[in-house]
């Protein structure tokens, strides 16, 4: 209420208050958080947010990647109360091929988070730009609800890299054990992006997916490296996962040692390693659980 | 060039063993061509590069090879070809190819708009006000916009197949000089804009061609073409008029003095100097000194310990064009201040390349970088590429070194390093050398651009604050590799094998006993961060040698973020 009767007296500028929120100028530092922090307030009132949130909106396709970024920061900081204004102007591509209007509208709307976003931004999964189709499963993960479920799992076969990587990373945050095969499957995917979303899926999943991951070591060499990153994220006991040790190479061994606490443990283990780094990760260790 | 591939196989043979204790291969490490739309500007050698990072070492040592060993005529070729332009082989006599360079260039800006060289301009040589307020910064950006929208539009109106082989010829006249000099008619004339022994004067097509005696000359006219026999001569032409330009003097500790667009300044224009001998001294401002902007400039210098001094665009400086410095012999010293030493703007090729002496590359402090320092500069210069994001991606800027004991010093954005869909290295075969700078620098790419610094032999240092020493943020690719030496590394923050925001950076040291220090182990020494919901890739990969890290020790690997790697093999 303060700072609406502060607004009313003060004949809010939008546009000077946009500029000094995205300047790039060192110098301006301390307008720039002053204007951010007034523009999330109007953005937050029940007055004047549709005015600020459309005015936002309009600026969706500026070329200049600040103002993006701080617009992003701006209407998450506002939140829910900002969907609508930007699911209203959602089809409007950009004014330019870059299509920065809809890949803005996308990324805050997923930054922002709410099952509302779902049918809406859903409505791109098809798009024939890659990096539409990317932010859609971004937009879709952030919001953690099984509701997009049925949209994500078609982006796991996406031609383009980044696009699977975005549906898995979609998928890691509502994963059950009924998606298991799906997250094995991305352990092996070309795309480092892919594998990490994939292997953070079935660790959401929890200790119910350690019997069926604990069969599948030693199957894949690359696969062992994130399994059992997955398992030393899972509470399950020390020394099922020391029995691994000898069924996986040293890139994947190193895991367990990381994870592997117990002094005399290391001990017996340093003894059994012949891989000259691991012996002397092993030692330091040591050295520390002294 | 089978000690590189060994070299090269040496490196790479480590890759994947290192790479998988981050469960990562070198398949992971590549980058895409198409976060942003193509623009018709980008050098396909970037795209290649972007696909194949790894590739980098490669091309940029098969550049420098190219420099240290081959005729200036295959340059030139190799050059043109960088562009996907076909070139002559067919040979012409001194005044013939000077006329059908004339032509050629003639032809090539016909069409040419008329706002491109006040675009440009404006766009390079911008100097920013330090006490601009926030609405003058954004009708800055709205200027800036308008001009790089007018650049992309008009900048295809010039024909650059006719424009470099405009270039190409007038390099074939550089080189036939001495056959058409035995045939032309010697006689002493009194010629207004220069002073000393005259044997020839003629105006021709393209311009005034004079030929000056062995003894002393000064010369204070534009002429097209100069061919002087020697003595300690002085240039004092001005800013060059004619389209087709050519200086040859053959011996002499020679001064050449000019202010803008001069002294092998391909300007709309070809421009060669050729230099063959004695200790010369180099004093220009802007646009000089081996400069190719809508042309094509090479200044080439044969010997003698030389000074170059210049201020932008200046030693090796290409935009739409070819700009480049090759000096052979002696201790030379560069100096500039923004924009120069192998430096390369949309659709441009810039290169400095020495071959031997002890040399010095400084870059000076004038150009305040507003945005991130008030007490920093812009180098933008030593082996850099810059495009105008986010609409024209960069070119190819290397700086290429021979042998000696150098020194490079410069302060934000520089040696080795690219900003925008472009290609920026150093590349340095032997000596002890210094590398010295501040931040985006040695071997450093910038959104989704490649940076590499490469130093294949010596005892050598590295010192700058961060984003440097093989570091590659957002979309982008940094390697510094080292070959032989006891080196040393010193960074605060974010370097040493560091990738940020979906980047990839390395830094690779093959051999020799070498300290790496820094003051923030937390980002540093193989790091990536988290960004997009997925990691970047940071990788410090130590050979062979007894060295001291900060994060670790001989035959230790240590982990730092998710794809995050420091590995000593021993």
């Amino acid at each position: 209420m303060i700072f609406f009767l502060l607004a009313l007296n003060q004949n809010i500028d939008l546009d000077d208050l946009y500029n000094e929120a995205t300047t790039l100028l060192v110098q301006f530092q301390t307008e720039q958080e002053s204007a951010f922090a007034r523009l999330v307030a109007l953005g937050q009132d029940s007055v004047f947010a549709d005015t600020t949130i459309a005015f936002l909106v309009a600026h969706f396709d500026t070329k200049i990647a600040r103002e993006r970024h701080r617009m992003k920061d701006i209407l998450k900081e506002i939140g829910e109360p900002a969907i609508d204004g930007i699911v209203d102007k959602i089809e409007y591509r950009g004014s330019d091929q870059e299509l920065r209007s809809l890949k803005q509208s996308l990324w805050v709307l997923g930054e922002i988070g709410s099952d509302k976003i779902i049918e809406p931004v859903s409505h791109f999964i098809d798009d024939e730009d890659w990096q539409i189709r990317s932010n859609v499963y971004t937009a879709l993960g952030k919001t953690k609800s099984r509701k997009a479920l049925s949209f994500i799992l078609q982006g796991l076969i996406d031609p383009i890299e980044v696009v699977r990587k975005s549906a898995y990373y979609a998928l890691s945050a509502i994963a059950t054990i009924d998606e298991t095969d799906q997250l094995l499957n991305g352990l092996g995917d070309d795309h480092y992006g892919v594998r990490y979303a994939a292997m953070q899926g079935l660790v959401n999943i929890g200790s119910g997916i350690s019997a069926v991951l604990l069969n599948k070591v030693g199957e894949h060499d690359m696969k062992d490296y994130y399994i059992l990153s997955v398992l030393c994220q899972l509470e399950i006991p020390e020394q099922e996962l020391i029995n691994l040790v000898k069924r996986v190479k040293p890139q994947a061994r190193i895991l367990i040692y990381e994870m592997c606490q117990d002094h005399a443990v290391l001990s017996i283990l340093k003894e059994e390693e012949n891989n000259v780094f691991l012996r002397n990760f092993l030692l330091e260790k040591m050295e520390k659980t002294k | 060039m089978l000690l590189l591939v060994l070299i090269v196989q040496s490196w790479s043979a480590y890759l994947d063993p290192s790479l998988a204790y981050i469960g990562l291969t070198k398949h992971d490490i590549r980058l895409r061509t198409d976060y942003t739309i193509r623009d018709e500007y980008r050098l396909i050698q970037v795209d290649k590069l972007l696909s194949d990072p790894l590739s980098t070492v490669e091309f940029v040592v098969d550049m420098n090879m190219l420099f240290q060993e081959a005729p200036e005529n295959t340059i030139m070729k190799e050059l043109i070809s960088l562009y996907g332009f076909g070139v002559r082989n067919k040979k012409n006599p001194f005044i013939k190819a000077l006329t059908k360079s004339f032509r050629s260039l003639t032809s090539a800006l016909a069409d040419t708009s008329p706002g491109l060289r006040a675009t440009f301009e404006e766009l390079t040589l911008y100097s920013p006000d330090l006490t601009m307020s926030i609405e003058q910064e954004r009708e800055d950006e709205r200027q800036y916009d308008s001009l790089v929208t007018y650049l992309k539009e008009n900048a295809k109106t010039i024909d650059y197949s006719e424009l470099f082989q405009a270039g190409e010829l007038l390099l074939e006249a550089a080189q036939s000089y001495e056959a058409w000099l035995k045939k032309i008619p010697r006689q002493s004339q009194n010629i207004p804009g220069v002073s000393g022994d005259i044997l020839y004067y003629m105006e021709y097509e393209f311009g005034e061609v004079i030929v000056g005696d062995t003894g002393k000359n000064i010369y204070t006219n534009d002429f097209a073409v100069i061919i002087d026999l020697g003595g300690d001569d002085i240039y004092q032409c001005g800013r060059q008029t004619s389209m087709v330009h050519l200086i040859v003097d053959r011996a002499g500790d020679d001064v050449y003095e000019a202010e803008d667009y001069a002294l092998a300044c391909g300007y709309f224009g070809v421009s060669i100097l050729l230099d063959e001998l004695g200790d010369d001294v180099y004093r220009a401002g802007n646009y000089s000194l081996g400069c190719g902007v809508f042309g094509l400039g090479w200044l080439i210098d044969r010997a003698g310990s030389d000074m170059y001094f210049g201020d932008s665009f200046t030693q090796g400086a290409g935009g739409f064009g070819i700009g480049i410095l090759s000096d052979r012999e002696g201790n030379d010293l560069y100096q500039g201040a923004l924009h120069a030493q192998g430096l390369a703007s949309t659709y441009g090729i810039g290169i400095l390349a020495d071959h031997t002496g002890n040399d010095r590359y400084i870059i000076l402090e004038k150009y305040t970088d507003e945005i991130r320092y008030l007490d920093h500069y812009l180098s933008l210069s030593q082996g850099f590429s810059i495009g105008f994001r986010p609409d024209l991606s960069a070119g190819i800027g290397l700086l290429l070194e021979g042998e000696g004991n150098d020194y490079y010093l410069s302060d934000i954005f520089a040696q080795g390093a690219a900003y925008w869909y472009g290609i920026g290295a150093i590349v340095d075969n032997a000596g002890n050398d210094t590398y010295v700078s501040y931040q985006y620098a040695q071997g450093s790419g910038v959104h989704i651009a490649i940076g590499a610094l490469v130093d294949k032999a010596g005892d050598d240092n590295y010192v700058s604050k961060g984003v440097s020493q093989g570091c590659g943020h957002d979309l982008a690719f940094g390697v510094l590799y080292d070959i032989c030496g006891d080196d040393s590394y010193v960074a605060f923050d974010l370097s040493q094998g560091a990738g940020n925001a979906n980047g990839i950076g390395l830094l690779v040291d093959e051999s020799g006993d070498d300290a790496y220090a820094v003051k923030r182990e937390q980002n540093t020494q193989g790091y990536g961060d988290f960004r997009r919901e997925y990691g970047s890739i940071g990788l410090l990969l130590d050979i062979r040698g007894k060295d001291t890290h900060y994060s670790g020790k001989d035959a230790t690997l240590w982990k730092k973020g998710k794809y995050g790697l420091g590995i000593d093999w021993e």
